[in-house]
């Protein structure tokens, strides 16, 4: 148990360093109050968005006489999302990460190590799980009156909700390491199997928004909408036993609180007993690379030479592509997360009594609000986008071997660009995907996926370069562990809170324009992108000013 | 050729000095060897000659070139093998190279002939086609060093190139070296061990504690500190300072 708690320890002060930014011993104080006023900004904004969907959920429910829905929604999002993001992330911290040469030694059981690092991840997820739950139960008591017991209840089920999807990711990776020759082909086995989940998810959608529904109502579309949503939603818990009894846990305890530690300590217990036995060994075959042994013919070897810029540019891509701890947290990530977006949101129309198509029939009529349609489907999925800010750890990556960057005879404009590119690919990358589902999957959509396609592509130009701009200041280059450079904490913190403040100006401006009715909505589009267009030039303008400081990086 | 000219270096706003206030000049065809214990000022003072650190005060000029007001020029003139060989270890040997001749605008011709050359000379040519992540410490120091002379440089530049080497590979370094002077170009290389700088170098400065203690031949720092071997010179040197900061 000692060695437990020592391996825990472990996890926790990596990620407590991962989050400070290394400095001067003087100026440490004054970065730490800035850091924290910062965060603290961050918390109070995001929070802000997430308490004003909570009182406007509630302002639903309520009078529909269902107000525990909102308590199960929150519970079912809190666990999807541990699934979606856990995947990658459990995948790469398990087995990616190259700490483990440096544990792997210790006279410790492998099945402690194991649980250990599935406890640090739990941990992580628990921190954003509380973000989502406890500001949901405290609204939904101040509707309904002061109750300890489900505060109680709220904080058992933030701890409990992330076990059981982030230990069936576990699984998945414990699974995935078993396929033969999976050390030597890791990363082509990891990016099909991404891909495999990809397209699976791709058709579901796809099936579901296609079908178009039977008759649709003059009225109430928007209640229609909710209405869709609570059918998906109670299909989904009550199809899924464990889900439901924590869903219903939250919402009503009793026995399914009791099922729920029975589920989520089975689980846990499932992957210790069958992926923790021989974790250690299988762990450290990450640290192996594969010898080709092919020689190279050098009278045959043909050589060209190429620019700096597109020298650079490969270097970034080869190794995004050829380090799995950056081709799961990034490139995959990127790949899966918008189409997940578009996908959730289509599923959970699709349920409504008439179908998407039916009910972007009611809703538009006309056709001219497919515009405003496509501006929201944007916002989603650059919400995601934001997510995913490897760009804010472009050049924290370049870590020890930073000196070697910095003798190079190039302009330092040229590598910033060379990052700059790499970040575009692995934002762009995912938005193809998404873009081909709104066209196909959505009934009347299609002549809209390239503005949405053009718009997310601005808004993760804006993402990139910010991201960028705000690694350049501030880089964290002593990492050992590439998990940990993918994760350097702060800056992707601070970057995700200018990104999704910029999100947010521009959801209110959106609103200001189409109230008060200062631009017609068939010119919507132009003033949107005219927006865009604008936090471009402002992204770019501040990424070069930002360029200086890679000079100064070590100093 | 290369200057130092007052140089000094602050790492942020530390008060501490790893670097203090040195001058020293290296001629062109000169084999120069930089010693002086751990946490002396070596790496420091080769990455304000790399380009890598900005001086905090003074001087530092390639060929007459200022490195901080010109420095993709200064860049050019160098070949730099880094500290600890730390290179990119998702590359393969092969597109390492491939990058760096690209960094410093060789053409597809001299590449491959220094490749041809310089992959035999180190017996790292069955290596070259798998990743660096696969090497030895001792083939990634071999690859960086190749990796410097991929352009053929004027000076060339090693921080503690001897470490992880066999035997038989810090021999075929040593004599690259004296190969690289007699055809004209600048050594300059740090190293804590005495033993290599004694047999190889013409000239030596020592640093200790960031300031220059001593520097000139050989002959000269042993008949200035009437000694018989560097070794000797290296700690009498050395211990009379730390003496000099305790009093
Ligand atoms: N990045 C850095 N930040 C702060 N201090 C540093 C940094 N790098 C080196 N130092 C300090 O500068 C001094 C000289 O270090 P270094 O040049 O690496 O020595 P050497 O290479 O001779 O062993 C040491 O006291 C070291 O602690
Ligand atoms: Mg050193």
């Amino acid at each position: 148990m000692t060695q437990f708690l020592a391996l825990m320890r472990l996890e926790f002060s990596q990620w407590k360093t991962s989050m400070n930014v290394s400095a001067g011993t003087k100026q440490k104080k004054d970065r730490k109050v800035s850091r924290a006023l910062l965060l603290l900004f961050l918390v109070g904004i995001i929070g802000a968005y997430l308490i004003f969907f909570e009182i406007k959920a509630m302002d639903i429910l309520q009078p529909l006489g269902n107000p525990q829905l909102l308590l199960k929604f929150l519970t079912f999002a809190g666990m999807l999302i541990s699934l979606v993001f856990g995947l990658f992330q459990v995948i790469s911290s398990l087995y990616f990460s190259r700490d483990i040469a440096i544990i792997g030694y210790l006279p410790v059981r492998d099945r402690q190590v194991y649980a250990a690092r599935l406890c640090g991840q739990l941990l992580e997820e628990i921190a954003i799980n509380a973000v989502f739950i406890l500001p949901g139960t405290v609204i939904y008591m101040t509707r309904l009156g002061f109750s300890a017991a489900l505060l109680l209840r709220a904080l058992l089920i933030t701890c409990l909700a992330p076990v059981l999807p982030l230990c069936v990711c576990a699984l998945l990776a414990g699974i995935l390491t078993k396929i033969p020759g999976f050390w030597r082909h890791r990363e082509t086995i990891t990016t099909a199997f991404t891909i495999v989940v990809l397209i699976a998810y791709i058709a579901l959608c796809a099936g579901f928004g296609g079908m178009t529904g039977a008759s649709v109502d003059d009225d109430g579309s928007f209640q229609n909408m909710i209405m869709g949503l609570m059918n998906t939603l109670d299909g989904a818990t009550v199809s899924m036993p464990p889900v439901r009894w924590h869903a219903e846990g939250l919402a009503f305890g009793g026995l399914n609180l009791l099922w729920a530690l029975l589920a989520d300590g089975a689980v846990f217990a499932l992957a210790v007993l069958l992926f923790g036995r021989d974790y250690i060994a299988c762990a450290s075959r990450g640290l192996e690379t594969a010898v080709t042994g092919k020689k190279v013919d050098m009278k045959m070897l043909r050589l060209r030479s190429g620019s700096a810029l597109a020298a650079l540019t490969k270097r970034e891509i080869s190794e995004m592509v050829r380090t799995p701890a950056y081709l799961t947290n990034g490139l995959l990530m990127s790949l899966i997360m918008p189409s997940m977006m578009v996908g959730i949101l289509l599923f959970s129309l699709s349920r409504s009594p008439e179908g998407i198509g039916g009910l972007l029939e009611a809703l538009d009529p006309t056709g001219t609000m497919r515009v405003l349609i496509a501006a929201v489907m944007t916002a989603m999925m650059g919400m995601l986008l934001g997510m995913n800010s490897s760009a804010a750890t472009s050049v924290s990556r370049e870590g020890r071997r930073h000196p070697l960057f910095r003798s190079l005879p190039v302009e330092t404009k040229t590598i910033v660009l060379s990052k700059l590119i790499m970040g575009l690919i692995l934002q762009g990358i995912g938005l193809i995907p998404a873009c081909l589902l709104i066209a196909f999957g959505v009934p009347g959509m299609a002549a809209y996926a390239p503005l949405v396609l053009l718009w997310s592509f601005l808004l993760s130009f804006i993402g990139t370069c910010a991201g960028l701009a705000v690694d350049l200041n501030k880089p964290k280059m002593d990492w050992l562990n590439e998990v940990q450079a993918m994760k350097s904490g702060f800056n992707q913190i601070i970057s995700l809170l200018i990104y999704m403040a910029m999100l947010g100006i521009l959801v209110f401006a959106s609103y200001l324009l189409i109230d008060k009715r200062i631009v017609p909505v068939e010119s919507y589009g132009y003033a949107l992108t005219g927006m865009l267009l604008i936090f471009c030039v402002l992204a770019w303008l501040w990424l070069n000013h930002n360029v200086k400081y890679y000079e100064r990086i070590g100093e | 050729m290369i200057e130092f000219i007052n140089v000094s270096k602050e790492y942020g706003k530390s008060g501490k000095r790893a670097v203090d206030d040195i001058s020293f000049r290296v001629e062109t065809g000169e084999l120069f060897g930089f010693i002086g214990p751990n946490g002396a000022g070596k790496t420091t003072t080769i990455r304000m000659l790399t380009g890598t650190l900005t001086p905090t005060a003074g001087r530092v000029l390639v060929d007459g070139i200022d490195v901080t007001a010109d420095q993709i020029a200064a860049k050019k003139k160098i070949g730099f093998v880094p500290d600890g060989a730390d290179v990119f270890d998702r590359l393969s040997g092969l597109e390492y190279l491939n990058f760096l001749a690209d960094m410093y605008g060789v053409s597809a011709a001299d590449r491959k002939a220094r490749m041809d050359k310089y992959l035999s000379l180190f017996e790292l040519t069955d290596a070259v086609g798998n990743r660096v992540a696969s090497y030895s410490k001792g083939m990634r120091q071999k690859l960086a060093t190749i990796g410097a002379l991929i352009h053929d440089p004027d000076i060339w530049v090693m921080d503690e190139p001897m470490m992880g080497l066999d035997p038989k590979a810090a021999f075929i370094l040593k004599e690259e070296m004296k190969r690289q002077c007699d055809s004209g170009k600048t050594v300059f290389f740090s190293t804590h061990v005495l033993e290599v700088a004694e047999k190889l170098c013409e000239k030596i400065a020592v640093i200790n504690q960031g300031k220059l203690i001593a520097q000139g031949t050989l002959e000269q720092l042993k008949s200035a500190e009437h000694a018989d071997s560097l070794e000797q010179i290296f700690l009498e040197l050395t211990d009379a300072e730390s003496e000099g900061e305790e009093a």
